[in-house]
């Protein structure tokens, strides 16, 4: 073999090798970081003024107005469940570690599908309608964006520190069924939020 | 068939394996999502209409869909996702999951075609690159052998340059 068919020979297996790689690389998916957002806003739509009066303590029928959302950056179409919940200083909270939910009775379900890197914000606005003592203990009956609910299950200790939980949940297609945050290749994942308020002055 | 001739063609039969062998591998992992709903949990038949399409949906986004045909879809499972009437919401969802279902095929047909040219375009560019090394590094050469052969002579005159 001559030296320019050797030269030539060299020239295009390393072409070649370096184009395969390049095609390889172009057609196969970047594995990227995949992972919910969520969030939890104020009444300007901004992390301030929380409480009217920026006041933990919620009178009676005074409506209190956030914004809730999530950011899907799942690279793929997402079904996003958020669940809110009330929770008192005691009960056990979500754990983001073990991926358990808080076990807290659902007051009310927000589901969305979003697109991949989409944003869905929706208003929460809420405000307590009565209240009811048995013993040293205040049961709350909340109106949510509209609907009233009596809460029988989770009482607070002359009206202090409840807590509203806010949970996401996702549709895994692998298990088929609604989980408590997200699977991201084979790992769980969850994202969780809680904002306190007292209901001392109407009880 | 001379040595040579044999060579080539062992060469080119090796290079074609390798380049099948890496579609499929490309094919394969992009497909693989097709078959993951087996094993199904027992759930009221509206919610799981409802995650059927939600999973043909996904399949079809996976095989590579147009990302304006799946928005497309989205609005609509989310607006059967808020009807009340379920009769109306069962055949949104129908209706979905049957176009999904299209989509899905069509899109892997495509993925699966661009793939296969993408990689046939390889040894078409290490050819180009190599013929043009090659006629290059000659064309180099002949002027490098211009300019070695090159003579001294003595200037013997204004118009002699």
């Amino acid at each position: 073999m001559s030296e320019d068919k050797k030269r030539a020979l060299v020239v295009f297996v390393s072409a070649f090798m370096i184009f395969a790689m390049l095609a390889y690389v172009a057609v196969t998916p970047w594995p990227k970081e995949r992972f919910f957002q969520l969030y939890a806003l104020g009444e300007t739509r901004m992390a301030e003024r929380y409480y009217p009066n920026n006041d933990t303590n919620i009178p009676r029928d005074v409506p209190v107005k956030w914004y809730l959302g999530t950011t899907n950056f799942m690279g793929s179409t997402q079904l996003a469940v958020i669940r809110a919940k009330l929770g008192n200083q005691t009960l056990t909270p979500p754990n983001e570690t073990t991926t358990t939910p808080a076990f807290l009775p659902t007051l009310i379900e927000f589901r969305k599908v979003q697109v991949n890197n989409e944003t869905w914000e929706f208003p929460f606005v809420w405000k307590i309608t009565n209240t009811s003592n048995i013993g040293n203990l205040t049961y709350l009956t909340l109106n949510i964006n509209g609907i009233e609910t009596h809460i029988l299950d989770v009482g607070a200790k002359n009206g202090y520190n409840y807590r509203l939980i806010f949970e996401l949940w996702t549709l895994d297609v692998k298990s088929n069924e609604i989980i408590f945050g997200w699977r991201a290749s084979n790992e769980r994942r969850a994202a969780w939020l809680q904002l306190w308020f007292n209901a001392t002055s109407i009880s | 068939m001379n040595p040579r001739q044999r060579r080539f063609i062992i060469i080119y039969l090796v290079t074609l394996v390798f380049l099948i062998s890496l579609v499929w591998a490309n094919f394969a992992c992009t497909s693989a999502s097709t078959g993951q709903n087996i094993a199904l949990g027992i759930v009221n038949l509206a919610d799981q209409k409802f995650k059927d399409t939600f999973a043909m949906v996904r399949e079809a986004e996976a095989a590579g869909a147009d990302s304006a045909q799946i928005k497309d879809f989205v609005s609509r499972l989310n607006l059967a996702l808020n009807l009340t009437d379920e009769t109306e919401a069962t055949t949104i969802l129908d209706e979905i999951k049957a176009e999904a279902s299209q989509l899905r095929d069509n899109a892997s047909l495509r993925s699966f075609y661009n793939k296969i040219f993408v990689f046939a375009m390889v040894p078409v560019a290490a050819l180009i690159v190599t013929v043009i090394v090659h006629y290059g590094l000659k064309w180099h050469q002949s002027k490098v052998e211009q300019i070695i052969n090159m003579r001294i002579r003595e200037k013997r005159s204004a118009q002699d340059v």
